[in-house]
């Protein structure tokens, strides 16, 4: 799956520290996100879409 | 002796692999950067059943004990390691959904190659090789402590 975690995270000039702790994950698991070796749980998806006021399909997409 | 030589081959190998983790800690996953007192909290009933094991051997040393007694106190270390696998279990669920997976991952993996050591060795004893080995409780510990190091390290480096 396809993320423009690090794209949305960076126009709030957040560190992925930062933004793990907003989300009470690790920063590995951001990281993870962002280069795509990670697709996030439901949950985790959803507290992503509310932290950036976005739908989920604007943030991940289907590579397949 | 073997079991000796064994165990000090498997501590030096998990000192070299400490050193090594420490050194490039994007091996292991951010799940163990635990605090001294947390480190402390979690392993406190292993040392409670490394204690109790020692004492249990040097007590079944003496005469007299009835083979009730005796099997009790052979097994009296399971008490405090069955607490010490709940307080492990406890803190692989506190932790955050990829380092839940790395560690499940890494428990896999331990379960996977102790399972196909124990045949290997199995298999070599009715073939007449290895009379001299057996699993002492001190040496399977040693070799899954190393394991569940090498399962993490492969497991973090899948999403490193």
């Amino acid at each position: 799956m396809k993320s423009r975690l690090r794209e949305l995270r960076e126009a709030e000039q957040w560190s992925q520290g930062d933004l793990a702790a907003r989300l009470g994950v690790s920063r590995q698991t951001i990281n993870a996100i962002e280069t795509d070796r990670y697709d996030p749980s439901l949950p985790l998806a959803f507290k992503i879409a509310r932290l950036f006021k976005r739908p989920i399909e604007e943030i991940f997409a289907d590579d397949g | 002796m073997v079991n000796y030589w064994l165990a000090g081959s498997v501590a030096a190998l998990l000192l070299v692999l400490l050193i090594v983790g420490v050194a490039r800690k994007q091996w292991f996953p951010e799940g163990l950067n635990l605090s001294a007192r947390t480190a402390l909290r979690l392993n406190a009933w292993a040392l409670v059943a490394l204690a109790v094991a020692f004492a249990a051997r040097w007590a079944l040393r003496q005469p007299g004990w009835s083979d009730p007694l005796r099997a009790a106190v052979a097994l009296a270390p399971l008490l405090p390691g069955s607490f010490y696998v709940l307080g492990i279990v406890r803190w692989i669920r506190g932790l955050d959904e990829l380092q839940r997976r790395i560690q499940i991952g890494a428990v896999a993996f331990v379960a996977a190659v102790m399972g196909f050591a124990m045949m290997g060795v199995d298999l070599l004893h009715g073939a007449g090789f290895l009379r001299q080995f057996h699993w002492g409780w001190e040496f399977a510990y040693a070799v899954t402590f190393l394991l569940w190091m090498i399962g993490c390290a492969l497991s973090t480096r899948r999403y490193a």
